[in-house]
């Protein structure tokens, strides 16, 4: 034993003295990727314009260029077809972040229609996302309560507005917002103001937008309280818009995702939502009310 | 409470009229009853799971934990032997004519020496017994284990058994079938264990010094279980050494560890007290202080843990036993810095305080009674408490004034319990186990302190002392089960019990019937088939970011809106005893969990939110087969663990509610464990394991997501954020990790002590096993341009130890 002992001091010392002993880090192959169109679309009942950003994505180790902004597609073609018809193909503009567009004569509408948006690029292929335009919500009333907002554990906004929807039944998908309209040599400015709600039904969307699934009250009237720190105004209208699903999903999934950043490797990832086939992105669809906000 | 759901009646009509047929079943007369308990000849310590073996009627028994048997036989010459691994057996040649009580001491083999064979052994071979998915590991054979810098780790060995994983490199938190850490019950002396781990996981609480007896129940759960879904760990400390006084004690690299066990009265009470500390902050102290001191301040930093165990035990007469037996550890990290200084003519000082510690107590009052010689009955009194805390506080004070910011954290759960516990043994087909039981959990979710002030000119001029946080929730869980161990026949055997729970919180109860069924049919060559069924019932649950081990980690009960978890899980499987000496098994699993919780995509602990609103409930399946080869005996002994399985995870709101594997599904996992007798001053243990790489979440591509702005369209303006794109939840696999670790322990005995010098490596081969992921950015000096590259990250290189012990 005691001729042992020296040798396994030695062993103990020689091990620490490699030339990489403390390199622990080795290349691994990312998972494989192919370069997508990805499409970006809002289209609202109401919208006389109709924009298209396209742009591609990259693998996650492609920094050299994705560093300043998304790489533009401007060489595609982008059609929308309506009921399977085609209806507009958008022309290029040269604009960001929505690179092409259509003007029409008149309000978009198509309640009821289905919508398929085709974008193809030579060496990208073609990506093509659905969907079908949905009815204007009923939004009854928006009452505006001085002081009247909830406390929560975490913030306290000093006033509310109370918002009544009468639900249609089935899947119904609303978007919030509260803007102050300011009219400007016969211009509308709208000014989003910040909103929050503790309603069980609603979510933080992008933008300042408060998201609610109307899952729990179908086909029945509802009220909710937004949150504010706004002072009433005159020109305080709440936009009520009903959205698709997909629209719903992808204003939630990429508020989660930009939350998520906060926390890094701590944060679950975020599965952005995309209901583009053989691309990313999203194509949405919405109808909008407005309602002027009543002083209480 | 809800009423019992019609739908079990009929199984409970079914298990009672079992139950009361097969206990009035062998009530004939001219039957007697020997009883007694069976214990190490040496130490006094009750042996767990003895054999007591008529070879004449062929009808046995085997002891409980407290090494009480009982066996029944028809009046008439009997042969009774008594058995265990490791001890020279004992026979005795009985007229039975009337009850007995015969206490059994078993004295030790002595390895590789010649033994005196006093009776042909009885072991009762893995074909025996009924039960399946349960592995004993001898506490001798776990601490010839090579282990991370000699530090022996009960529940690292465990790790090495198949259908068990690790979470990553080093980490003890432990995986069953598809299970989370979460979902295993520790017990320590029958008291839950809330959170096993020191230094971040890298070490469990469990002084193997202090601990008698490991096993690990995976599948085919008997009723006395209840409250996890995946597996029971049942960890007893020593009772102390009723003969004579004894100690051990080791000198490691990390830590030093000193036990101690006597008679307080011979043969009547006996103690024992062990002891963990490491080290590190008392050695490094005076550099950490001189580092500070060049600094230009003054302070210190340090991290330490230390465990405490102690088990006293008083025998009052031959039907009652009091142990009582408490642990308590706890880890600390700790800095304070000091800095004065003069600028201009102004002095200012600076003091930072930090600290961070967590830390378990445990602590058990049991009394054993004998009521009759077939009717044992144990009840405990428990309490339980896991608990968390943080501060932080800057102070600086200048001429004009002072400020001080201070933020305190705490979190925990405290547990009060208590339980009774029935065997009952009316003949060698039955043995019946029955008891009740309620736990009162007060859930401490975290609450935080928060101190702002700023002093100016003697005037406060920002002042801030409140606590935010959620408030503690109570909530009571009560048990109730009852089993019977059956013989039925030569050839069948049956363990068939009902498990019944209830959880109440203030606006909530929830109940639960539990069927549990484990069968064995003897095949021809001694072959055992196997079959099992259990249903399970959780209402506390983890909340962790799953695989860092951090003490943050907040347990928490089901709610009104977090449903408890539940899971039913089937097995079969085969078994047999090869030339007396090698136990194999073949196992397959399958087994279904529904409500798991989960954080929502996006969601981290470090947010504020109320912990409702960030986890999302979902179900998870998995499946498998298991294949376990066990030598016990001889010079040679150890095991060949492989485990082949899928283990998935479904929650409607992750992964756009598609199925995907969970982290730690790992198709093939291997484990070979060793250690081999050159004499007895010389034995040589190693370990090798391979597994399948864990399975994370990389995005399969970038993009920039667009989200118009409130004037969109009438403005082309839009918001636009750098995306990550994951097409699926955990697609990626890292690396298969493989790993080998050697030991070598050199025994001497000296005239007063024995003393052990273990020599080894953990991560011989000095693999670079995956860790975590991280990009990087690589520069070419050449061209100029820097690429970003993706990479693993590796935490243990070779690491040697060494380690002296002694005994005494």
């Amino acid at each position: 034993m005691k001729k042992l002992i020296p040798i396994f001091i030695a062993l103990f010392i020689c091990s620490s003295c490699g030339e990489d002993f403390f390199e622990t880090t080795l290349k691994v192959d990312p998972p494989p990727h192919e370069d997508q169109l990805v499409i970006h679309s809002f289209v609202k009942s109401t919208d006389s314009l109709v924009f298209v950003s396209l742009t591609k994505s990259t693998g996650i180790l492609e920094t050299t260029n994705y560093n300043y902004g998304p790489i533009y597609v401007n060489d595609g073609t982008v059609e929308l077809f309506e009921n399977g018809t085609l209806k507009y193909t958008l022309e290029p503009t040269g604009e960001e972040p929505f690179n092409y567009k259509v003007e029409l004569n008149d309000v978009f509408g198509g309640l009821g229609n289905t919508y398929e948006l085709k974008a193809s690029q030579d060496t990208l292929g073609t990506a093509t996302a659905e969907q079908t335009m949905i009815a204007p919500p009923a939004l009854v009333s928006a009452v505006f309560d001085e002081d009247g907002g909830t406390p929560s554990d975490y913030y306290y906004e000093s006033n509310a507005i109370d918002i009544t929807i009468d639900d249609q039944s089935g899947e119904d998908f609303y978007e919030i917002r509260l803007v102050q309209e300011d009219t400007f040599e016969n211009v509308i400015y709208i000014n989003n103001r910040y909103v929050e709600s503790v309603d069980v039904n609603t979510s933080q969307g992008l933008d300042g937008s408060i998201l609610v699934d109307g899952a729990s009250f179908d086909g029945d009237s509802y009220t909710l309280e937004l949150q504010t720190n706004t002072s009433w105004d005159p020109n305080l209208k709440i936009y009520l818009r009903a959205i698709s699903k997909d629209w719903f999903l992808y204003s939630k999934s990429l508020y989660d995702f930009r939350e998520s950043e906060d926390f890094q490797i701590f944060a679950e990832p975020v599965t952005v939502h995309t209901n583009v086939q053989n691309g990313l992105g999203v194509f949405a669809m919405g109808a909008q009310a407005t309602i002027s906000v009543d002083e209480e | 409470m809800q009423k019992i759901k019609s739908s079990y009646r009929p199984i409970f009509l079914l298990f009672f009229s079992l139950f009361f047929l097969a206990t009035a079943n062998g009530q004939g007369k001219n039957k007697f009853t020997i009883s007694g308990y069976i214990e190490d000849a040496t130490s006094g310590e009750k042996l767990i799971s003895a054999n007591a073996y008529d070879t004449k009627s062929e009808n046995g028994t085997v002891s409980n934990i407290y090494g009480f048997y009982s066996i029944t036989l028809p009046s008439d010459s009997v042969v009774i032997t008594f058995s265990y691994i490791g001890y020279q057996a004992l026979e005795y040649r009985l007229l039975l004519d009337k009850d007995l009580v015969i206490n059994v001491k078993l004295e030790p083999e002595l390895s590789l020496q010649e033994i005196t064979v006093v009776a042909e052994k009885y072991e009762e071979r893995i074909e025996e017994t009924t039960r399946m998915s349960t592995v004993d590991v001898p506490i001798a054979q776990i601490k010839k284990i090579p282990a991370l810098l000699g530090e022996v780790d009960v529940l690292k060995a465990l790790q090495l058994l198949p259908g068990v994983q690790s979470g990553g490199e080093g980490q003890n938190g432990l995986y069953v079938r598809g299970g989370s850490p979460d979902q295993n019950l520790i017990l320590l002396d029958g008291v839950p264990v809330y959170n096993a781990s020191h230094l971040f996981g890298f070490f469990s609480v469990f002084n193997a010094d202090a601990v008698k007896d490991v096993k690990l129940t995976k599948g085919g759960f008997p009723a006395r279980y209840g409250g996890r879904l995946s597996s029971v760990i049942e960890i007893n400390m020593k009772e102390g050494n009723i003969n004579e006084w004894h100690g051990a004690g080791s000198i490691g690299l990390i830590a030093s560890k000193l036990t101690v066990e006597g008679p307080i009265k011979k043969d009547k009470t006996s103690i024992m007290l062990s002891g963990r500390r490491t080290y590190i902050d008392i050695l490094a102290k005076p550099l950490i202080e001189k580092s500070f001191a060049e600094g230009g301040g003054s302070g210190t930093a340090g991290y330490f843990f230390y465990d405490f165990n102690g088990k006293i035990n008083h025998k009052f007469s031959d039907k009652d036993r009091l142990y009582f037996s408490i642990y308590t550890g706890k880890d600390k990290f700790y800095l304070e810095e000091t800095y004065k200084d003069e600028f201009n003519g102004n002095s200012f000082e600076d003091e930072t305080e930090f600290g961070l510690g967590w830390g378990n107590i445990t602590s058990a009052l049991r009394w054993n009674h004998l009521w009759t010689n077939k009717l044992f009955s144990n009840t405990t009194l428990t309490f339980s408490r896991y608990s968390f805390n943080t501060k932080l506080r800057s102070y600086s004070e200048f001429d004009e004034g002072s400020d001080e910011y201070a933020l305190g954290y705490l979190s925990g759960i405290d547990d009060f319990a208590g339980k009774i516990d029935f065997d009952y043994v009316p003949n060698p087909s039955h043995f019946i186990r029955f008891g009740a039981g309620i736990i009162n959990h007060t859930f401490k979710p975290g609450k935080f302190d928060i101190l702002f002030e700023e002093i100016e000119n003697g005037y406060p001029s920002t002042s801030i002392d409140t606590t935010l946080g959620q408030a503690n929730i109570n909530a009571q869980e009560f048990s109730a089960y009852i089993e019977d161990d059956m013989k039925l026949g030569k050839n069948l055997k049956l363990n068939a019990g009902l498990h019944f729970s209830a959880f109440r919180l203030k606006d909530k109860t929830y109940p639960s019937l539990q069927p549990r069924l484990n069968v064995r049919y003897m095949l021809p060559a001694n072959v055992a088939l196997k079959g099992s069924f259990a249903m399970m019932r959780q209402y506390v649950q983890l909340l962790t970011n799953e695989g860092i081990g951090l003490p943050t980690d907040l347990w928490l009960p089901s709610t009104k809106r977090v449903k408890p978890q539940d899971s039913w899980q089937v097995g079969l499987g085969l078994a047999k005893t090869f030339a007396g000496k090698y136990e194999v098994s073949i196992e397959g699993y399958y087994k279904e969990m529904t409500n798991l919780v989960a954080y929502k995509e996006g969601a981290s602990f470090i947010t504020l939110n109320d912990w409702e609103d960030d986890v999302t409930q979902g179900d998870g399946k998995s499946y498998g087969a298991e294949f376990f080869v066990q030598k016990k005996k001889g010079r040679l002994t150890g095991w060949v663990g492989y485990t082949l399985s899928w283990s998935w995870r479904t929650f409607p709101e992750v992964n756009l509610g598609e199925r995907y594997p969970f982290k730690y599904d790992r198709r093939h996992d291997l484990s070979i464990v060793a250690s081999y007798e050159i004499s007895d001053r010389i034995n040589i243990a190693g370990t090798w394991v391979f597994g399948t790489g864990n399975a994370v979440t990389l995005a399969n591509s970038q993009y920039y997501g667009v989200f118009p702005d409130v004037n969109f369209p009438n403005f082309n303006s839009a918001r636009i954020n750098r995306t990550d794109f994951y097409r699926n939840r955990n697609n990626f696999r890292m690396n298969a990790y493989h790993r080998m670790d050697i030991g070598i322990n050199f025994v001497k005995k000296k005239k007063r002590h024995t003393r052990t010098w273990s020599f080894g490596a953990y991560n011989t081969y000095n693999q670079k096993n995956p860790f975590f992921l991280f990009t990087d950015e690589e520069f070419n000096l050449e061209t100029g341009e820097s690429k970003t590259v993706l990479k693993q990250a590796s935490l243990f290189p070779i690491i040697p130890y060494f380690n002296y012990s002694f005994e005494f």
